[in-house]
């Protein structure tokens, strides 16, 4: 048993840590004698986004000199993990930065979390639309402010489109596979197999997410299998390679740093657009540039098909002993102009309009992302539900993916496993919110 | 004055004793107790008796594909491993110049072996244009696809597996050096040939130490994680998605707890079959030259 109890002592261990944060700088000892506040602050990210976010928490230290602010972050790696144990333990910090499906697990009837409607007088939300904070409400009660949008995007090495005669992007599916004929053997237009991107096809098709708010699917098994051919068909014309292809070259690290990226034999491929910037970075140190073509559409298409989801959410502890100070502290990195200036676009682009207009005043907005916004705003899309990317539902389709994707199942038995083996996923998450 | 020794005793085992209490004794305990409950580290643990044991077996063919993957990973890796461990240990035994710097070189993949530095480079030297397809193709072969082809995939966690065979290998170099000359020098003078020598007289003596690294691998093969978990995920197609991966997917990633606790039970339950198996039977085949323990 020598590695499963490793794991369980790296469990252990880390609620031992746990209990040894809360013991040194939990709630009792926050308040120093001089009357200061002490309030946390946690996050996951890299380090462009650590000294960001440090810049601004110092910012607001100097605005807010009675309160402190205590920075607690990491990569995410485990990250998702260490948050279990201490919103388990009730020592989560007391302003956090979420992921979206994680209220699913933390929050399914919406009282994990501190009600931040009842903050509106501190927090200032009207550069936020309706919809969009609709994505951070549950029952009714608003559980985290997203900070940004992500849209699924289709980027494009440039130069190597250019090389082969490629000036003008097609505007459909079908004009890629055109495209994928003048490109010589061993390139690939656009790289996708995951089954989000079959998903942007039928949302297209349909004009329907895959699952509504409440984990239904929304397609029908034909839609679905439609969806496979369709991918199917991408793959034979050669405008991706085949499932078999990216399991051998890419496996599942980034394909930002693939060398077939890298050199432009995959001269695109299908993301999200707030991992673009890492993609532009590596693809400009070969001399190239990334860019943003339109999104491709089918024949009566019902909508752009581009899927959407927030990005991430601020949330804050119902636990807290100061929830004003850290309301407080929210409103600043959210709209107080030196507190958006320092955290600037490490998240990505923040949709809070009042913030975009400051970095933009500032100059704080590069290229990429410039292209990205103009993409966005140009592109309907849907908005996913919270129920897609929660790790056993994304297990589900991707091992079905996989499957069509190798061969072993055609697109009609992959289209009934869909169903059936998501909407079991769906149940068992369920269970535990009742 | 004797009895205070013995306090002094208890005291320099104290570290060892509270690490072995709370990160071992009690994790297992309390994993078994979360065995039977629905726990999802949030809420409180809730008892539902044996309903994860029976999901398990019942609605969950992933967890038994991955009994029958891990195992199937375990009967290829171990006799290949110990054989290679033996033969590798059989040469080293040579008295030739230099046989120490040998004897270091090939010890050190097993120090490195469970590294996930080496995971991550065994993963590098098996994608598509990896060392091992250049090779492929530089001797006019054709590139293979190793970690998009269910056995290939698991082709290149075996021969990971394999190749951590030093820890083995150093056990059998001992023993080999403990067989007595004189049984070597008496065959000889009676005309036995090499292999004669081989099978009869040092495969005999050192059947302990087989039966202790057979165990001992057994044990680590069907708990392998390291591998697939950073080479293939599990994939392609859950052909390598092992009992461990499953265990910490649901414990980690799913938020099942109970029922990563009850898998691990079973895990658990089928070592220490397997390891009585081969302890029941050791009397057939092993031969302890003192004796042993009868």
């Amino acid at each position: 048993m020598k590695r499963l109890t490793k794991k369980l002592l790296i469990a252990s261990m880390t609620v031992l840590a746990c209990l040894g944060l809360t013991a040194c700088s939990g709630n009792k000892s926050a308040d120093t004698k001089d009357g200061k506040v002490t309030i946390r602050f946690s996050w996951w990210g890299n380090d462009d986004r650590h000294k960001d976010t440090l810049k601004a928490i110092k910012a607001f230290e100097k605005a807010n000199p009675k309160i402190k602010v205590k920075a607690e972050y990491s990569g995410w790696d485990g990250f998702d993990q260490k948050m279990a144990t201490q919103i388990s333990g009730g020592t989560e910090a007391d302003v956090m930065q979420i992921n979206y499906d994680w209220y699913l697990n933390f929050s399914p009837k919406g009282e994990g979390f501190a009600d931040l409607n009842k903050y509106k007088k501190i927090i200032d939300l009207s550069g936020y639309s309706d919809d969009i904070l609709k994505a951070g409400e549950i029952n009714g009660k608003l559980n985290g402010i997203p900070h940004g949008e992500n849209t699924r995007v289709i980027a494009v090495n440039k130069d190597i489109l250019n090389k082969y005669g490629i000036t003008e992007y097609p505007k459909t599916w079908t004009g890629w596979e055109e495209v994928a004929k003048k490109l010589p053997d061993g390139y690939y237009p656009v790289e996708f197999s995951t089954f989000l991107d079959i998903i942007c096809y039928i949302t297209q098709k349909t004009g329907k997410s895959f699952l509504d708010e409440e984990g239904n699917i929304n397609y029908s098994q034909s839609e679905l299998k439609d969806g496979f051919d369709w991918y199917q068909q991408m793959v034979d014309s050669g405008v991706s390679p085949s499932r078999k292809w990216v399991m051998d070259t890419v496996g599942h690290d980034s394909i930002a740093t693939t060398k077939e990226f890298l050199n432009g034999k995959l001269t695109g491929f299908f993301d999200w657009t707030a991992v673009l910037n890492s993609f532009s970075t590596n693809l400009k140190q070969t001399g190239m540039t990334l860019d943003i073509p339109p999104f491709p559409e089918v024949e009566g298409a019902k909508s752009d098909g581009a899927i959407k989801k927030p990005t991430m959410l601020f949330s804050m502890s119902k636990h807290s002993e100061h929830p004003k100070e850290a309301a407080k502290f929210l409103n600043f990195i959210l709209n107080d102009p030196e507190g958006v200036k320092a955290m600037g676009t490490s998240r990505g682009l923040p949709v809070n309009t009042n913030a975009q207009k400051i970095l933009e005043e500032n100059d704080q907005i590069d290229d990429i992302t410039k292209k990205a916004i103009s993409y966005s705003n140009a592109t309907k899309g849907v908005m996913e539900s919270r129920y897609m990317e929660l790790s056993q539902i994304a297990t589900a389709y991707n091992d079905i993916t996989d499957s069509f994707g190798v061969g072993k199942i055609n697109s009609k038995e992959a289209a009934k496993q869909i169903i059936t083996k998501v909407n079991a996923a769906v149940k068992q998450v369920k269970s535990k919110a009742k | 004055m004797k009895s205070r020794k013995r306090y002094t005793g208890l005291l320099y085992l104290t570290p060892w004793l509270i690490g072995t209490l709370v990160f071992t004794i009690y994790p297992f305990v309390s994993s078994l107790f979360y065995s039977f409950t629905d726990y999802d580290l949030i809420s409180k643990p809730k008892f539902i008796g044996i309903a994860n044991y029976v999901e398990m077996f019942t609605s969950d063919p992933d967890f038994l594909n991955s009994l029958k993957v891990t195992i199937e990973y375990t009967i290829l890796t171990v006799p290949i491993q110990l054989t290679f461990a033996l033969f590798l240990a059989f040469i080293l035994n040579f008295k030739l110049k230099g046989i120490n710097f040998f004897r270091t070189a090939y010890y050190v993949p097993s120090i490195l072996g469970g590294n996930v530095a080496v995971a991550i480079l065994w993963k590098f030297l098996f994608t598509k244009e990896g060392l091992v397809n250049q090779m492929i193709t530089s001797l006019g072969g054709k590139q293979v696809g190793w970690l998009s082809s269910p056995s290939n995939a698991m082709f290149v966690l075996v021969i990971l597996g394999v190749w951590q065979f030093g820890s083995s290998m150093v056990i059998f170099l001992s023993a080999l050096q403990q067989i007595p000359l004189d049984l070597y020098e008496a065959a000889q003078v009676d005309g036995a040939k090499k292999w004669t020598i081989f099978f009869k007289i040092t495969i005999p003596l050192i059947t302990p130490t087989i039966f202790f690294n057979l165990v001992m691998q057994l044990v680590n093969k069907l708990q392998e994680f390291n591998g697939p978990f950073l080479i293939t995920n599990g994939g392609p197609t859950k052909s390598t998605y092992f009992t461990s991966l499953i265990i910490y997917d649901n414990a980690f990633k799913n938020f099942r707890m109970g029922y990563a606790s009850a898998m691990s039970w079973i895990l658990f339950t089928i070592i220490a079959i397997l390891a009585l198996v081969i302890f029941k039977t050791s009397d057939r085949w092993v031969y302890y030259s003192d004796g042993g323990n009868n």
